[in-house]
């Protein structure tokens, strides 16, 4: 018996390439999740690394950052919020 | 106490007829003792005359006794007569005397003659069958004693009376006095009791004969061309002469009519229509306003103060009408479950309904009845879960036609929305339900797990039109637009079948569904083979529109991921690492990956097991591509989901499949360039081979076993190349030997040792599992496993009886 494979549908989760169950420190959910304004996870709402190596949804540092009580800090470290070149991009 | 009787009857009798003697004045008063002496003879002269003596009832009735008051025998009587009345001129009291005498006598004649007749005929309750010949002999028996008792006051008295009161006051006096005689001597209970049956069943017939020639307008009929009718109205006339057509016959018409109504309404026309297929209350108005007053006022007219009673009866047709709606009504609500459930034909008995539920009364009745009906007819442990929300489907269907406002159907549904709250299928049902394919023209049958009536519903609803937020803006272009109704709720303007979905959805609580639906639409969407995923989004707008967006992100972001996985697949693909794997697969099938977000989907089977080598290699490659594409994730295979087509090419056939992927690479594991040696396998070698439970690697070989791809002996499975060889294999046949000849049955028997295997090797590999589980995964991997949910429920509790299987909480696990 010879045996075709005509078409294979596999199944793959993806997630960020970040430690399991990590939560975004800025709205406390997890990074696979997303920040409280968006609806789907991913490209809608991705993550920002910042140079103190910390870590966001894009869209919960940028609230963050435009509040002037935040002085352009990292709310985790209050080292100068700087976003590092590594922003998920296709 | 017969004495008793006796002695009350007497006393009765005289306080209505005085004894004679008291009659006879005192001569005193009279004057002179010759005159007193003179009017002695006169009495005993006229009343020696009028006697009546023992008269047969032969005699009576062939007139033989008119020689009796012949006046030559009597020569003298006149002349008494005369000074009788002369004695009282001025007042009538001396005729009244000897009339008062002659009544008595009469009453003694027709106490001692004529009663012990009729009693004869009246003794015991007349059949029914001989009710009019009875009442017929009693009106000529009564009618000749009439005439008799009438004939020497006629020819020898009211003459000579005359002078002194007019002849038809005093003939009216009399007969009046007759009928009372009559009436009070006879079993008159009996006699109505009868009368009335004799009225019930000519207009039974007179009716019923009517309808033969279907159904022609029913207020034009005239009841008088009816022979039965006519008989019926002579004797009436009859009953009227001997003054037996009085109150009480009235009330006994009156109870006939009413009875002939109920049996008209119930009868002939609820009856002989169960489920409702005629709107039949404008017809029952034309007979109420037509043929039924007609008849009424033809027997009317036949009876003592005929004409007075018939201006009454056209005043009564209102109540009638009311009456007869009632009834209709009444009866027709009776058959309320089998109308919802016949739709397509009940329309004719809903709009009856419809007349009939005007007033709160009525509406609450309907109510009563209906949930009796609901708990006897629906509302039991041996109903389907299906089968219930096919009939609520009914029901709001229904209900939309009976009471557009939607007051009722909230009422009416009470019940029902308290008893699905315990069938914890319910939910689940409803979803599946809603997410089935529905071909169109094909025929839909409800299954354990889908309402076919949702399925219809949800089908019925165009995409476009399901309202994502309550609908607030007018379309000022539209030209049709009306404005709501006042007492109309805020989604008046939403079709139909979305109102339907919509009250579907408020059965179960609001947590139940959203949990059901995150796991549900999971499985669903990995299953399907969608392009559109039509049924999918139209279920989430429901839901989000019903529950609100903010539960239902999962739901969204899964149904999205489909998306967007294919649109990642394109660029994933154009890389060099994809092309590089795929350009070393041999046969370059076509592979494909659902992406999917992780944190959003329900708990995903985690099975591990090593896929056919080719796919590997794509996947590898896939991989590297998606971390070329999206550089800061990860992807986590899950090599047991997804689906496969495979093509067999045997020795002397072809066979395709579409198969879940652990199933494929089972059966690849087969697969050999050279044809000439089958291969053979056990269970064992295999789950060793691909790093695969036994439970998958069976319920695999077992799949190919029944497509008769393979064959098991000894525990070995191997190829069939060719169904010839396969025919001379011997008398092992394969299929028998993975499922065990059973004894045939009528009954397919569910506690079978494969299934109870299978339930085995399940539970081995999961852990506990709830009965649905446990009930889907059976038929995944077992296409014969036709049971249903509660079948498999009850072999599970029989395992629990062999202490083979615990229940904790809902989840089957193994005895440990
Ligand atoms: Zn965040
Ligand atoms: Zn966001
Ligand atoms: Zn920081």
């Amino acid at each position: 018996m010879k045996v075709n494979i005509k078409s294979w549908t596999a199944v793959a989760a993806w997630r960020w390439d970040m430690p399991e169950d990590d939560v975004c420190g800025i709205c406390r959910s997890p990074y696979d999740s997303t920040c409280s304004k968006c609806k789907y996870p991913g490209d809608e709402c991705p993550l920002l690394w910042g140079e103190c190596n910390h870590c966001f949804h894009a869209h919960c540092i940028f609230v963050w950052i435009r509040a002037e009580t935040s002085h352009g800090r990292c709310p985790m470290c209050r080292q100068e919020w700087k976003i590092v070149a590594k922003v998920s991009q296709d | 106490m017969g004495e008793h009787v006796r002695n009350m009857e007497q006393t009765i009798f005289q306080s209505v007829f005085p004894p004679s003697f008291e009659l006879r004045p005192s001569p005193e008063s009279i004057g002179s003792p010759s005159a007193q002496a003179e009017y002695m003879d006169a009495w005993s002269t006229a009343t020696r005359f009028l006697e009546l003596g023992d008269i047969s009832l032969g005699a009576v009735e062939s007139l033989g006794y008119a020689a009796r008051w012949n006046s030559d025998r009597f020569p003298d009587f006149e002349a008494a007569l005369q000074t009788l009345t002369s004695h009282g001129l001025g007042s009538n009291q001396d005729e009244g005397n000897l009339i008062e005498w002659y009544c008595f006598e009469v009453k003694r004649h027709f106490v001692t003659v004529i009663r012990p007749i009729l009693e004869s005929e009246w003794q015991l309750n007349v059949p029914c069958g001989e009710a009019f010949t009875v009442l017929k002999r009693t009106v000529t028996i009564l009618t000749a004693a009439k005439d008799l008792y009438m004939y020497p006051l006629l020819i020898h008295v009211f003459p000579i009376m005359d002078t002194y009161m007019s002849t038809n006051d005093a003939r009216q006096k009399v007969e009046n006095r007759l009928h009372a005689i009559f009436s009070h001597h006879l079993p008159t209970k009996r006699i109505y009791d009868a009368l009335g049956f004799v009225m019930y069943s000519t207009g039974c017939e007179v009716f019923r004969t009517f309808r033969d020639h279907g159904q022609p307008l029913l207020s034009d009929y005239d009841p008088v061309r009816n022979e039965s009718f006519q008989h019926m109205s002579e004797l009436v006339h009859g009953l009227r002469e001997v003054g037996l057509a009085g109150r009480g016959a009235q009330v006994a018409f009156a109870r006939a009519m009413d009875k002939l109504m109920g049996e008209f309404v119930i009868g002939q026309w609820v009856e002989s229509d169960p489920y409702g297929q005629r709107h039949m209350t404008p017809a029952l108005i034309r007979w109420i306003e037509g043929a039924f007053p007609t008849f009424m006022k033809q027997v009317l007219v036949n009876m003592a103060d005929g004409s007075n009673i018939v201006s009454e009866t056209d005043q009564e047709i209102v109540k009638w009408h009311e009456m007869a709606v009632a009834r209709l009504g009444k009866a027709r609500v009776k058959s309320l479950f089998d109308f919802i459930t016949h739709l397509d034909v009940s329309t004719g008995g809903l709009m009856d309904i419809k007349d009939y539920i005007a007033t709160p009364a009525t509406r609450s009745q309907l109510t009563a009845s209906f949930s009796q009906q609901l708990s006897t007819r629906l509302l039991h442990a041996g109903t389907a879960t299906t089968r219930i929300l096919d009939v609520y489907i009914y029901i709001v269907r229904a209900f939309k036609v009976l009471d557009p406002k939607g007051v009722l159907l909230d009422r009416i549904t009470r019940p029902v929305r308290r008893y699905v709250r315990d069938r914890n299928d319910a939910a689940r049902v409803i979803i599946w339900s809603l997410l089935a394919e529905v071909n169109h023209g094909a025929p839909l049958e409800s299954t354990p797990t889908m309402s076919s009536e949702i399925a219809r519903e949800i089908n019925s609803l165009e995409l476009e039109t399901v309202a994502i937020a309550p609908v607030e803006d007018v379309d000022w272009d539209n030209m049709t637009w009306m404005p709501d109704p006042i007492d109309a709720t805020p989604d008046y303007k939403k079709p139909a079948s979305e109102d339907v979905i919509m009250h579907l959805l408020g059965l179960c609580e609001r947590e139940v569904f959203i949990d059901e639906v995150k796991s549900i639409l999971g499985e669903h969407l990995l299953r399907v083979e969608g392009g559109q995923f039509i049924n999918e989004t139209r279920l989430l707008k429901l839901f989000t529109a019903r529950f609100g967006a903010d539960k239902l992100q999962a739901c969204e972001v899964m149904l999205k991921d489909m998306e967007t996985s294919r649109k990642l697949t394109w660029p994933i693909v154009r890389t060099e690492a994809y092309r590089a794997a795929s350009r070393s697969t041999p046969g370059r099938p076509r592979f494909k990956t659902h992406i999917v977000s992780s944190f959003f989907w329900p708990q995903l089977l985690q099975e591990v097991f090593d896929i056919p080598q080719p796919v590997d290699r794509l996947c590898k490659g896939f991989e590297q591509g998606f971390k070329k594409v999206k550089p800061n994730r990860r992807l986590k295979w899950l090599p047991a989901l997804g689906r496969v087509t495979v093509e067999l090419e045997l020795k002397d056939r072809r066979v395709e499949e579409e198969v879940p992927t652990w199933n494929a690479t089972v059966i690849n594991a087969f697969g050999s360039t050279n044809s000439t040696a089958p291969v053979s396998y056990t269970v064992e070698q295999l789950a060793e081979d691909l790093s695969m439970k036994p439970f998958f690697v069976r319920a695999a070989l077992t799949f190919w076993a029944a497509k008769n791809v393979l064959y098991e002996r000894n525990g070995t499975f191997t190829v069939i190349e060719s169904l010839n060889d396969y025919g001379n294999l011997g008398p092992s046949q394969p299929v028998q030997s993975v499922q065990p000849a059973e004894p045939e049955e009528e009954k397919p028997n569910v506690d079978t040792p494969v299934h109870r295997q299978m339930i085995l090797a399940m539970l081995t590999n999961h852990g506990g599992l709830p009965i649905e589980r446990i009930h889907m995964m059976l038929k995944v991997v077992l296409p014969t496993f036709t049971f249903d949910a509660d079948e498999l429920g009850h072999l599970l509790v029989t395992m629990i009886g062999d202490e083979i299987l615990v229940n904790q909480g809902g989840l089957f696990s193994l005895k440990r």
